[in-house]
């Protein structure tokens, strides 16, 4: 008897202290952030698409997976809202006002390419929707956006930084040939490419346009050739033309450097050229594969969409990070203007490749390029090897 | 009844009108304005139709539209009311000049040519980027002005677009009730007996092809101050086969019909956003289904089912 009295006297005490500490200790409430993507989730190009949701899901799945997002005395668990535009203006416009209309989203990763991201840019900007995005155009960035905001690197960013590297590490060679698709791309591209290497210090011999339905470049490579190019830089030529264009290319008697800065795809430069003829061609590559935290992405990623993983994944899983941090600083999810106030001074900011830094000032006018490290790759034995890393800066 | 049929008619454009001003949902109303441009597109499909020439050129034709739009007003300085006007009259225009030499062919090669002038069309866009801006297309078109108010309210630009979409249809249902549409009938059934009785067919396919550009040219040209960008991609064939299969779900023999299919085949897809991966799959699956169950399309549908009733 006098044992029960003892529990129940415990019990009383033990439940008194309990709803006492929870009464004295903080109010640590406990709600729901909504967050959306807009990419191409089916059909062509949604590899990249996929990368824009599958990084901005593995890290809300990473800050969840903790106790949700600590802002002030609110956790969050975080909720992404995943619509498909199919790379059409008119898609993402719908994605974009159901996002905001329906779903409430303030704060918006994506999308993924030129047209709809242009179509989508008056809507954020005009209802204050904070957008981390991509599109290679650079009026993305025109007109000094309040609320867009770039998060992948265009061939603006990285070119002078891998010519700069090219040049040191191959001081002996001096005339460069390039040959780039015959389409707006293209153009813009070789005239970037032109310049830069001009810059560096190498000569240009020779400037080529092919059309992109092209698989005969005998032609195109014996006039090159005949200018004696030291480095044939493929630019923004497709992987598996730029493999073709090699493989020409060396059967002809081409003996020099190949460099294709203008996007990544070694598997089907490999494909095309086969192991032999693609060995030693310098690459631009968006991530190092090798690395230990990619790794562990591609296996987060293959919980959510099928391998392989685009390495776009890797640049809006640190802008989610990036994002989610700002908001835990500024204090507010509901406030777009407070995060991107914040946002904006977050850089230097370490994310999975490593620092990440605003920048963008003398192409677009303005800083809201993100801009990370960038990785050259050269290829060997049919694989990709990351020989060389420049820091943002 | 007559009575009846008029003030379920009034009720119903009273509430079209009035709806936007009390459901204050965007989504929605993006949605509706939508529904309301592609009918107007729709509907310049089915004058093709109803004469029996299926064109793969009309996403172009809007292309031409929403291009001539966007330049009128950014590169020349002149307002929305006459680039839209341009819009429509430069659509019909490049219809007089291409209808002579396609309207000649009928069948699959009509069908075809259509299709090569459309691509053409989206070629000269990408390739002449200092005029049209290459794939990236021109960005920044103004919004649409109406008497000096900048169409920024969604409610307004669904407005403009309803008085579009109802413009284009009491213009076909009146045409359809006047001897050119008993005639644009006889062309399509019998062009032989029709020229027998002195028709000149030509005239009449080129009357219908004109129009039918300028209703999609008009359409092009509030897509461009809709959604102040307009890129190459968006006027591809693709944009043609949508209208044609908004006509047969629908049902081609009356523009209600090709309302009503406007009024689904637009919407449907956002049915089956959350489905996110499934989206695409599902809205097939479902257009496969309204056409196995309704061959001629929703209108044929509501035919049948007031067939029936009669029967009773």
């Amino acid at each position: 008897m006098k044992r029960n009295k003892f529990k129940r006297l415990a019990a009383t005490i033990g439940g008194a202290v309990v709803a006492l500490g929870t009464a004295l200790s903080p109010a640590m409430a406990q709600e729901t952030l909504v967050i959306g993507t807009i990419s191409a989730l089916n059909g062509p190009g949604s590899e990249w698409g996929r990368g824009v949701d599958a990084g901005t899901r593995i890290a809300v799945a990473e800050i969840n997976a903790k106790g949700g997002l600590v802002v002030g005395d609110t956790t969050y668990m975080i909720e992404v809202k995943s619509y498909d535009d199919g790379y059409k203006p008119a898609e993402g416009v719908a994605a974009a006002t159901r996002l905001i209309e329906q779903d409430g989203v303030k704060f918006i990763l994506g999308p993924l390419g030129s047209a709809s991201a242009l179509a989508v840019k008056p809507i954020f900007e005009e209802e204050g929707v904070l957008a981390l995005m991509n599109s290679y155009s650079p009026k993305t960035l025109a007109n000094n956006p309040k609320y867009v905001y770039r998060v992948l690197p265009t061939t603006t960013e990285y070119v002078n930084q891998i010519v700069g590297w090219v040049k040191e590490n191959n001081p002996d060679l001096s005339n460069v040939a390039v040959i780039s698709p015959n389409d707006q791309t293209g153009w813009d591209s070789q005239k970037m490419q032109v310049q830069a290497y001009g810059d560096a210090g190498f000569e240009i011999v020779g400037k080529e346009l092919f059309e992109r339905s092209s698989v005969d470049f005998q032609s195109i490579i014996t006039r090159l050739m005949a200018t004696s190019p030291d480095i044939i830089e493929l630019d923004t030529t497709p992987p598996s033309t730029a493999g073709l264009i090699i493989r020409q290319a060396r059967e002809l008697g081409f003996e020099g450097l190949f460099v294709k800065i203008g996007g990544p795809g070694v598997p089907a430069i490999v494909e095309a050229a086969g192991k032999e003829f693609a060995e030693g061609t310098i690459v631009y590559a968006a991530a190092d594969t090798s690395a230990e935290k990619y790794q562990w992405m591609e296996e987060e990623y293959a919980k959510i969409y099928s391998p392989p993983m685009n390495a776009f994944n890797v640049f809006f899983y640190d802008a989610a990070h990036l994002l989610f941090a700002s908001m835990q600083k500024a204090g507010t999810v509901t406030d777009p203007d407070a995060v991107r106030d914040t946002l904006v001074t977050m850089t230097p900011f370490e994310g999975a490749q490593g620092a990440l830094v605003w920048g963008g000032m003398e192409n677009y006018g303005n800083n809201n390029q993100l801009i990370g490290p960038t990785f050259i790759g050269m290829i060997s034995d049919g694989e990709e090897k990351i020989i060389g890393r420049v820091e943002a800066n | 009844m007559k009575t009846w049929k008029i003030l379920a008619g009034l009720v119903l454009a009273v509430a079209l009108v009035a709806w936007p001003f009390f459901v204050e949902n965007r989504f929605l109303i993006h949605i509706a304005t939508m529904v309301c441009m592609y009918a107007l597109l729709a509907l310049s499909m089915n004058l093709m139709l109803r004469i029996g020439q299926l064109s793969l050129a009309h996403g172009a034709i809007m292309g031409i539209g929403a291009y001539t739009s966007a330049l009128v007003m950014m590169s020349l300085g002149f307002p929305f009311a006459v680039g839209f006007l341009l819009s429509g009259v430069v659509g019909g225009l490049v219809s007089l000049i291409i209808g002579p030499i396609l309207l000649r062919i009928r069948g699959v090669y009509f069908v075809l040519l259509t299709f090569a002038f459309g691509e053409i069309v989206l070629l000269t866009f990408i390739e002449w980027v200092d005029v049209f801006g290459g794939v990236n297309g021109i960005f920044g078109v103004p919004r649409a002005q109406i008497f000096g108010f900048v169409l920024k309210d969604k409610a307004l630009s669904y407005l403009m677009a309803l008085a579009m979409a109802a413009g284009g249809f009491f213009l076909l249902r009146a045409i359809y009730r006047s001897e050119f549409g008993a005639i644009m009938e006889t062309l399509e059934d019998d062009e032989d007996l029709a020229r027998s009785l002195g028709v000149n067919a030509m005239a009449y396919r080129l009357a219908v092809f004109v129009l039918s550009g300028a209703m999609a040219g008009f359409a092009g040209g509030f897509y461009a101050s809709y959604f102040t960008f307009v890129s190459p991609g968006a006027f591809n064939f693709w944009a043609a086969v949508n209208l044609i299969v908004i006509n047969v779900l629908g049902g081609i023999a009356s523009p209600i019909g090709v309302i009503l299919g406007a009024a689904i085949l637009v919407p449907l897809p956002e049915l089956f956003r959350d489905a996110v991966q499934y989206q695409v799959l599902f809205y097939g699956l479902a257009l496969i289904v309204f056409l196995k169950f309704m061959p001629d399309g929703l209108y044929g549908l509501i035919g049948k089912i007031r067939g029936k009733r009669n029967d009773r």
